[in-house]
């Protein structure tokens, strides 16, 4: 018997259809990290301009390169310290992790926007006694995201919220899911994970007995940097495939009275 | 009575629908851009093999400020050559032009596209005697883009192809759309501006007195664009007409039947 649902984020509860055109993104990453650097007493003027790009291409380079092996979450932090290296800058810890801090823009700025359905669903599930969670494959986690999934209302939802660069690992790696349900106290096989994601959710779901949802993704979308691509080919076919969150409720393996 | 008509480039005569991600797009240009230093015999550090992405990014970045404010065009070859000499580099502007033109990624990698009714409003234009040009705001002027409307077969229909890089003044400035009309000889409200843009290509014609036609988008950028007006960041014209397709163009009642020389 199912006694708890998973979630993905991007593409599953939230989109971003107005995602701002890239120079706009760029101005506004240089800006902030200008302020950084200003406040650390660096001259922001030169080379300096490049590092936020910089950071983005390594972002980019990484993420794809654990997808493609062992599924480890890289250390975007250190990662930061190492691109502010090959420009001459050489940061504490401390100054790393504001870097990074201000490199993320935020998911407001790049236009996110809950599916209409999103939290109607989620309630029709909580008021029939499914524990939820979400288990997302990010870049950026932490208080300040853990305060923007408050901000769209999502926080009273979750019993528990699993991002890939808080526990180490992405989907479709299994420890990523475990950690969610222990979390939430349930086994595998009482456990339905929904995404858009056939290599992530599904093929993660399916590898640990779940049952696997997948939520069939808007195509032509973006989605931000450091986020699981809503991924359309995959070996493993999910138990059930659907375009919109509310379908869910009309789903037998959720209607056991 | 209409004589000539503009048409902007970008997502009016032809899209991007596959447009590669930033990241592969800067490693080809720095690919290009290798193959055109190395031909020059010089010897690529990392530096250098930067150099077309960080030119792209500053170049970008200086047109965005420029396109709320100022409308001054940054000019990308200076831009390079300023960069490569901090790198140890000093070129001629030439050569630093040459180096850019090379580095752009072709057609067919940006995934170009024309779309279905272009090559024909345009051949009806000219058919009915009608000036064409194109006015664009774009980094990527000179040679590369002259050759983009020879391998659309626009060479011979397109009379004129005036780049804000190029020019120095991006639309919606008076300046461009001047070099293109004394070019063309033609007066301000006997043309037509063709674009998508509410702010570079309807903006611009109707501050200069011509007639504007929208082609209408409904992305992010159109949304921004709007949100722009709302704000009062840019002024809040109206085109004349809006179409979806270029081809509806040729319905308007501007263009009498038997064309401009009747």
């Amino acid at each position: 018997m199912i006694k708890a649902v998973l979630f993905d984020l991007g593409d599953t509860l939230w989109h971003f259809p107005n995602m701002p055109p890239h120079i706009v993104i760029r101005e506004e990453t240089v800006r902030r990290i200008n302020a950084l650097l200003s406040t650390w007493g660096i001259d922001p003027d030169g080379g300096l301009l490049f590092l936020g790009r910089d950071i983005r291409v390594a972002v980019e380079r990484l993420t794809a390169e654990a997808y493609r092996t062992d599924f480890v979450s890289p250390d975007y932090v250190d990662l930061c310290a190492e691109v502010a290296g090959s420009f001459g800058l050489r940061l504490t810890d401390e100054q790393a992790r504001e870097l990074w801090d201000a490199w993320n823009l935020g998911g407001q700025f790049f236009g996110r926007t809950l599916f209409p359905d999103a939290l109607d669903t989620l309630r029709w599930l909580q008021e029939r006694g499914f524990k939820l969670g979400s288990v997302t494959d990010r870049a950026f986690g932490g208080p300040r995201f853990m305060a923007e999934l408050e901000e769209y209302g999502l926080g009273a939802f979750f019993g528990v919220v699993t991002i890939s660069s808080d526990v180490g690992y992405l989907k479709p790696h299994p420890k990523i899911f475990q950690h969610a349900l222990e979390a939430l106290g349930v086994r595998a096989e009482e456990t339905v994970m929904v995404g858009d994601s056939l290599r992530a959710d599904v093929a993660g779901a399916k590898g640990l007995g779940m049952v696997a949802v997948w939520k069939r993704p808007p195509l032509n979308e973006p989605t931000e940097v450091g986020a699981d691509k809503a991924d359309v080919t995959g070996e493993v076919a999910p138990d059930y495939a659907i375009d919109n969150l509310w379908e869910l409720t009309e789903l037998p393996v959720l209607n056991h009275g | 009575m209409i004589r000539a008509i503009l048409f902007d480039q970008g997502d009016t005569l032809w899209h991007f629908p596959r447009m590669p991600a930033p990241a592969e797009l800067g490693a080809e240009a720095s690919r290009r851009a290798v193959a055109v230093l190395e031909g020059w015999g010089l010897t690529t550090d990392d530096g250098l093999r930067r150099l077309a992405m960080d030119t792209f990014l500053k170049s970008q970045l200086a047109e965005l400020e420029a396109y709320r404010t100022h409308l001054v065009s940054p000019d990308p070859a200076a831009v390079l050559r300023e960069i490569a000499a901090e790198r140890g580099v000093e070129m001629s502007l030439e050569q630093a032009r040459e180096l850019w033109e090379g580095c752009r990624p072709d057609g067919a990698f940006l995934s170009r596209t024309i779309f279905a009714d272009t090559a024909a409003t345009l051949r009806w234009a000219r058919e009915r005697g009608y000036r064409v040009a194109c006015v664009t705001n774009t980094l990527f002027g000179g040679r590369p883009l002259l050759r983009d409307f020879e391998e659309e077969g626009l060479d011979g229909i397109v009379e004129l192809v005036v780049a804000s890089c190029d020019i120095g003044y991006l639309k919606p400035h008076p300046k461009i759309f001047e070099h293109a009309l004394e070019a063309l000889a033609v007066r301000p409200d006997e043309t037509v501006m063709v674009g998508d843009s509410l702010r570079a290509d309807v903006g611009g014609a109707k501050e200069m007195g011509m007639t504007a036609v929208w082609k209408r988008r409904t992305d992010a950028y159109a949304q921004w664009e709007m949100d722009w007006q709302k704000q009062g960041l840019i002024p809040d014209h109206q085109p004349d007409y809006t179409v979806d397709n270029l081809w509806e163009i040729t319905e308007l009642p501007i263009f009498v039947p038997g064309g401009s020389s009747t």
